[in-house]
């Protein structure tokens, strides 16, 4: 039917696009990486940056209020006629002016110019700017929390990497002990029994369920990351990891203490926070005076059934021009209200005041619960170090006595045991060690 | 002028001799590269191979190693007790299961990168040069070697490894042997374990 040439095309076609819908991207992150795609692109902070947006449009509210406030307003509807003859030569007073047979038009205009509002107008808008600030530094909490999160993940799956090798490590050895111990067997070596090969083999099927529950693990922490980093489903997440290491640290808890009160997102929520609640009593205490303004009001309108009157004296709202300047004043005076409202203001900017006081005195306490415990991971890090070049050595060392022939097997069992445990508990203090770090930076507000 | 002439070319000659000879350095990395040579040989290649592998990896080893320095070494105090016989059969022994599990250590790292880290000389007769191995879970293995300067080349008289030196842990172990039990024991134990990697070639 059709021919070879045209089979192939087609062919070449749908293997390219099919290559084409299922080509996956791929994105490849380090540490800095995961952080930077996840303070950008975790999913939990578009609302927080909503609320940035909120204050940006009360602020911009606030500053039109600066403004002059033009009202125009236009009406149309039936009109009673109203004809000059029945005013003139003389009054006539029982004119029946509900005869509808015309319609008329009205424009009214006004123009309002604040001139000066006792803070009101200059205090929305230092409350606005607060409140961007506040929301800012909302934002920036959440995106420290993210930070924190992040390592979490990325340090656990470091250590995970490394456990890996270790158990891969053990697997290797094993497996060599296995196969050395089956042909000692058929060699018939007097060291060689059925037991050693029984415990080799048992350890060995652990050693597997071990691998497992990592590489179950690795999957679950690169799908958290995946959406920590805001990553789409069907993208591969590649994260690159550096072997845990030992980290020399040297931070003196005051300099992070000063550090905090500058950086802490809650110290600048604090300080911004007062000076919106601040603007807000100056705003509730400007009610106490009075507005000035200038305003400008004029109206036009006509009726096609209705005659216009030049006489000062008499005022057809359906037939008539004005326009007026002036200058006015408002002032709104209850007995009590506005001063609840400044005392409810006064209020709030206590309650941040008092918040103040505490995080003054809460966040010393908190790097310093963060610097012992990094003081205690160091040297936990740095102890389980020692251990573990010593549980090596202890491994050479047994090693090369059993393969001198000087050496007891139990020895080298108990060398791979302690190597084994002591790695896993270094591993974790290494762990310890990093997350300790990232805490302190956090407590500090250093960690952006 | 006659005197003046012997005198330069002897000079000359035994400038050129001093230079002629490697530094610890190129001696361990001339050897080191002879040995993943022979790693990556395809000749040398399978489990069919192993014996061929291993007497060629000794061969490159024994050319390096001073064994009778490394025995005399590891015995220790015990070591000038010993018959001039003792100490052929011991320095035999020692030869060949340090050799086995030498080249059994070197066997295993094939694809590893060798590093040299550092290389130290003290009087113009001992030396010691820092090598690590670095695996492809970059895991690192430090081994280093000790040389002695015996007039004419470089010669290994101790390997350092995640630093256990094997001398001083051999010295130790032997030292207990011979103690609690007898020099005897040590010597049955050692022949015991080359009986059974003897066993284990066939």
């Amino acid at each position: 039917m059709y021919s070879a040439k045209f089979r192939i095309l087609i062919i070449f076609v749908m293997i390219l696009f099919s290559s084409v819908c299922f080509a996956e991207d791929k994105i490849v992150l380090d540490l800095k990486g995961c952080i930077d795609r996840a303070v950008n692109f975790h999913p939990e902070l578009g609302e927080y940056k909503q609320d940035i947006e909120i204050y940006k449009a009360k602020l911009s509210e606030a500053q039109s209020a600066a403004f002059p406030q033009i009202e125009l307003m236009a009406l149309g509807g039936p009109s009673p006629e109203a004809r000059r003859d029945a005013i003139s030569p003389e009054i006539r007073t029982d004119v029946k002016s509900t005869t509808i047979n015309g319609v008329f038009g009205m424009i009214t205009m006004q123009v309002l110019q604040p001139i000066y509002t006792f803070g009101k107008i200059s205090g929305y808008r230092t409350a606005a700017q607060g409140g961007i600030k506040v929301s800012e530094a909302e934002l920036e909490k959440k995106r420290s929390e993210v930070i924190l999160k992040t390592k979490e993940l990325y340090w656990s799956l470091a250590m995970l990497r490394d456990l890996r090798n270790l158990v891969n490590e053990i697997k290797d050895e094993l497996e060599k002990a296995i196969k050395r111990t089956q042909e000692d067997l058929k060699k018939d070596i007097p060291s060689a029994d059925e037991l050693t090969l029984y415990k080799l083999k048992t350890y060995f099927g652990e050693v597997k369920r071990n691998l497992n529950e990592i590489d179950k693990n690795e999957a679950i922490i690169i799908e958290a990351l995946k959406f920590m980093t805001g990553t789409p489903q069907n993208t591969k997440l590649e994260i690159t990891t550096e072997p845990l290491k030992y980290e020399e640290i040297y931070m003196k808890p005051d300099e992070l203490i000063a550090k905090a009160f500058q950086l802490r997102p809650e110290m600048i929520q604090i300080k911004e926070g007062l000076r919106a609640k601040q603007a807000l009593v100056d705003v509730e205490k400007s009610n106490l005076y009075p507005q000035i303004f200038f305003l400008v009001k004029g109206s036009l309108s006509g009726a096609t059934n209705r005659d216009r009157i030049h006489n000062p004296y008499i005022y057809d709202p359906l037939n008539d021009s004005m326009l007026a300047a002036v200058l006015g004043m408002k002032l709104n005076i209850d007995f009590g209200i506005t001063k609840g409202k400044i005392r409810e203001a006064e209020i709030e900017y206590q309650k941040v005041l008092e918040k103040k006081k505490l995080a003054e005195s809460g966040i010393p306490v908190q790097i310093m619960k963060a610097y012992y415990e990094l003081q205690e991971a160091t040297k936990s890090a740095r102890d389980m170090d020692e251990a573990y070049q010593n549980a090596k050595k202890w491994l050479v060392t047994a090693d090369a006595n059993i393969d001198m022939g000087v050496g007891e097997t139990k020895d080298l069992a108990d060398a791979v045991l302690a190597y084994a445990t002591t790695r896993v508990n270094h591993l974790k203090a290494l762990y310890n060690q990093k997350m300790a770090i990232a805490n302190l930076l956090q407590a500090s507000g250093l960690d952006r | 002028m006659k005197k003046l002439t012997v005198f330069l070319l002897i000079f000359v000659f035994t400038i050129s001799s001093a230079f002629a000879v490697s530094s610890p350095k190129e001696q361990i990395k001339k050897t080191v590269d002879k040995v993943i040579g022979i790693l990556k040989d395809p000749k040398y290649k399978g489990e069919k191979k192993t014996q061929q592998r291993r007497a060629a990896l000794r061969t490159e080893i024994s050319k390096v190693f001073d064994f009778e320095e490394m025995s005399k070494r590891s015995l220790g105090v015990y070591w000038k007790d010993r018959t001039p016989q003792e100490k052929k059969e011991f320095v035999e022994l020692y030869r060949d299961l340090l050799e086995r599990y030498y080249a059994g250590k070197i066997e295993s790292y094939t694809d590893e990168q060798i590093v040299y880290t550092d290389e130290r000389i003290e009087n113009g007769r001992y030396a010691e040069v820092k090598t690590k191995i670095i695996t492809k879970d970059k895991k690192e293995i430090p081994i280093d070697y000790k040389l002695y300067f015996n007039g004419k080349e470089w010669k290994v008289y101790d390997v350092v490894i995640e630093g256990v030196s094997l001398v001083s842990n051999y010295r130790s172990q032997f030292n207990k042997i011979i103690r609690t039990h007898s020099y005897q024991e040590l010597v049955k134990r050692m022949k015991t374990k080359q009986a059974e990697e003897l066993m284990r070639e066939k």
